[in-house]
């Protein structure tokens, strides 16, 4: 059969023209949007108020300063769970306890907290508030009152959160990673939102920095550094970007719809109200923030859920593309899961902003965002080639892809040094800005790769985490 | 035409923010020196500022040893004066008068930045009474965050205005309600308890200021307060009511017992979970026949108080606490639970 090129080719500009502007729009609204978060980070970041020292941020804090349990789900963790422990209870708060919830692990990570920590078992009255795995039992210490350990059976790391939700007493609880490492004044930083506007405010979050490059003594960052590893440093203006601006923004105009599972305080009552994490899902974090949306706008209540761009939380990020592509698959999955079930808040008048900016905002980034982009890369170049576009359609399709990456990554970057300051020395900055142009040239689009990768495993209702292998923090001597 | 403006556009930027940044690199090597000159100036002028606290060296000497620069002298005095009491405290404010130091916190206090404003009424403090018209007048601040430090400094000073002054001042519930209203209240009902009876009678209190002057009057510890703080109980808010309880608590005056009783079969189950709470830290034995019926409360909270409060308030109700516990229903678990978190099962 004879095809009839010169009849077909007027269609296939069509087609070729229609991509190319899907491509292009989405990455102009992608690109404006995060010129709009700059912009409200910047803003929100001038108007702050910051107490340097935080000895004297603990003399004001102290008189009202809420009760906190912090949530830390340990599996598997044997090697690390002592030192991370000690460091957990070192934090500078007034009125605290650390759970750690046990979540089955497999190795000696319950012996080796017995051992350490002088563990007897004790009874906790608790209510199962929220759904979870059974317990089977509770370890108190009485050199350390201030611990607790929840022994559970294996459920996962939402399930062992709502464990921790179940057993605690206090009115707010803070969950966090219990192989990472916090600031020993974040406690008295995050909980700032909640002494400032303690009716309205039912979640807030802190910036989460990479640790990778960070020396470690006693659990504590003792000399800040920037990674020797390239993708850990690319991760590390990712980062940046993403709670620098991105989480600031939002914050600021009540929209925000993340909070990290390594670092995020909240109340606990609305917390059990929304039932606590949703169990079988890779995105409980990003899931437990919409769900208190949902039902906070659904009852008509007036709330704040806060960024703080100070307090600090160290993590150790993925060293080989293998690991940080299963990590970042499994948050597209998320991400796809939340929407999927949230969907219906972007078209209902009764959820206001938080529908059409911060639901809009998943659908444009996280669900078309990474698809549109890869049958862009797919298909632009070869439309060009073919002579089916012409150049502008293709220099569009660059810099939406790639220039504008530059500038959002370098006012990311701006943004930091301007207001912060917490890259250390003028050295690091040259790397940060290298790594600023650099990621838009390779590992932004394997992301998106990684993120179709998603799309196809949720698409195929695969639930698996994905092992993550972590070399550990750098011990200083 | 517009796809070129979209190249054209992206490349501005990106060359732009790329050169911006190199602009911010450069400052950040200067500023990397003047660091270096700063801190040895900052280490220089601590010890010579010592010197001038034992009367050893004058303001000039400070200064120069500063380098000329009132901002190391200044910040240096912020410091130093937080944990200095007396004529050390005397002679670090007249070397920051002497810098001009009042004048620069003036200054900032016009500024449009609320932070910037919150942060220079913390650093005027330390010209003691020469502060309190700039403190008073930003208690007029459009911004609440502003109004609340201005109240904190002058609450720590013992110079925060008249009870009913501060109420209206820091439009509690309109704009404001940190926790550190708490504290600011705390002191002012104590230095005026006559006036926070007065706003707890007065009807059209709001809410939320009832709560806090509730709070306060059970903080202040006065027993002259009782009888309105026990009418409180009737209030139609819960919140106020579970405030009240709290209050009744604090206090712990066994004449509010027969309240706290008739508390417990309070609609609102906040309110129940506070009376729990109240009867047990009053010592209120009479409570036993009202809070065995609570250890099957629909709320698992009010379940635990009451069961606490059996436990701790006596022999009679440990032992109905312990019969409970005999029956493996709702009441029966937390019976157990609470009598072997206590040893006592």
């Amino acid at each position: 059969m004879n095809v009839d090129w010169a009849a077909l080719w007027p269609w296939l500009e069509d087609i070729a023209v229609g991509v190319a502007l899907l491509v292009i729009v989405t990455g102009l609204l992608q690109n404006l949007l995060s010129l709009v978060q700059l912009g409200l980070a910047y803003r929100t970041l001038r108007r702050r108020l910051v107490e340097p020292r935080s000895s004297t941020l603990y003399g004001r804090v102290s008189e009202v300063a809420m009760p906190i349990s912090l949530l830390a789900p340990a599996f598997n963790e044997e090697a690390t769970i002592a030192e991370s422990i000690r460091s957990l209870l070192a934090l500078h708060y007034p009125n605290f306890e650390v759970i750690v919830v046990n979540d089955g692990s497999k190795d000696d990570t319950l012996k080796v907290l017995i051992d350490a920590f002088g563990l007897r078992p004790v009874t906790r009255a608790f209510e199962s508030a929220v759904p979870h795995r059974p317990i089977r039992g509770v370890y108190g210490s009485r050199d350390y009152p201030r611990l607790l350990v929840v022994d559970k059976e294996n459920g996962g790391k939402a399930d062992a959160l709502n464990a921790g939700i179940s057993v605690c007493r206090t009115p707010l609880f803070c969950a966090i990673d219990a192989d990472s490492i916090l600031e020993p004044d974040a406690l008295l930083r995050v909980v700032q939102p909640f002494i400032d506007d303690p009716l309205r405010t039912v979640a807030a979050g802190g910036t989460i920095r990479i640790a990778n490059g960070c020396k470690v003594r006693a659990g504590r960052i003792v000399e800040v550094g920037l990674p020797t590893r390239l993708l850990p440093l690319l991760q590390v203006m990712e980062y940046l970007r993403a709670f620098l601006m991105a989480r600031l923004a939002w914050s600021e105009v009540n929209t925000l719809i993340l909070i990290s599972g390594a670092f995020g305080i909240f109340r606990r009552a609305e917390a059990v109200e929304v039932g606590g994490y949703t169990l079988g899902t890779v995105g409980e974090d990003l899931e437990i923030i919409v769900k208190l949306h949902r039902l906070m706008r659904e009852q008509r209540r007036d709330y704040r859920i806060s960024f703080i761009p100070e307090p600090v939380c160290w993590t150790e990020a993925p060293e080989t593309l293998a690991v940080l592509g299963r990590q970042r698959s499994r948050w597209q999955r998320g991400a796809l899961e939340t929407f999927a079930k949230h969907k219906d808040m972007m078209v209902s008048r009764r959820y206001g902003r938080i529908g059409i900016v911060g639901m809009g905002n998943v659908l444009l980034v996280d669900v078309l965002g990474p698809l549109i982009e890869v049958i862009g890369y797919l298909l632009v170049p070869v439309f060009w080639a073919l002579g089916l576009l012409s150049l502008d359609y293709f220099l569009a399709f660059v810099a939406v892809t790639f220039t504008f990456g530059v500038s959002v990554s370098t006012g990311a970057l701006i943004l930091e040094e301007l207001e912060l300051k917490r890259v250390t020395g003028p050295r690091g900055l040259v790397v940060l800005l290298v790594a600023a142009v650099v990621e838009n040239f390779g590992y932004r689009q394997l992301n998106n790769f990684w993120r179709l990768r998603g799309w196809w495993q949720w698409l195929r209702k695969s639930e698996a985490w994905g092992t993550m292998t972590r070399r550990g923090f750098a011990t200083a001597t | 035409m517009l796809l070129w403006d979209i190249w054209r556009v992206s490349l501005w930027l990106a060359a732009a923010s790329v050169a911006a940044m190199l602009l911010l690199v450069l400052r950040r090597v200067i500023q990397t020196g003047a660091a270096r000159r700063h801190e040895r100036l900052r280490a220089a002028a601590s010890m010579v500022l010592l010197d001038y606290i034992d009367r050893t060296a004058d303001a000039a000497a400070v200064r120069q040893a500063a380098g000329g620069n009132d901002h190391i002298v200044g910040d240096l005095i912020f410091e130093m004066r937080q944990i200095m009491r007396g004529e050390g405290a005397a002679r670090l404010v007249e070397l920051a008068m002497a810098c001009g130091g009042v004048e620069v916190e003036r200054r900032n206090l016009a500024s449009r930045n609320p932070g910037t404003r919150a942060e220079a009424l913390r650093r005027i403090t330390i010209y003691g009474d020469e502060a309190l018209p700039a403190l008073h007048a930003a208690l007029g601040d459009p911004d609440p965050m502003v109004r609340t430090a201005a109240a904190v400094e002058l609450t720590a000073m013992d110079s925060a205005p008249p009870l009913a002054l501060l109420a209206g001042h820091m439009r509690v519930g309109v704009d404001t309600s940190s926790e550190d209203l708490r504290r600011i209240f705390r002191r002012a009902v104590e230095a005026e308890p006559r006036a926070a009876i007065a706003m707890l009678v007065d009807g059209a209190t709001p809410d939320e200021l009832r709560q806090l002057v509730i709070d306060g009057l059970g903080h202040a510890g006065d027993y002259q307060a009782l009888p309105i703080i026990d009418a409180m109980i009737y209030h139609a808010n819960p919140e106020v009511r579970a405030e009240t309880l709290r209050a009744l608590a604090s206090l712990g005056h066994p004449q509010s017992g027969a309240i706290a009783i008739e508390a417990l079969r309070d609609p609102d189950w906040r309110v129940r979970s506070q009376a729990a709470n109240c009867v047990r830290r009053i010592g209120a034995a009479a409570a036993v026949p009202a809070l065995v019926p609570l250890l099957d409360d629909e709320q698992w909270w009010v379940r635990f108080r009451a069961a606490e409060a059996l436990a701790t308030l006596s022999d009679d109700g440990r032992s109905r606490l312990a019969a409970v516990a005999t029956h493996g229903d709702r009441p029966g678990q937390v019976a157990q639970l609470v009598l072997a978190e206590r040893g006592l099962a």
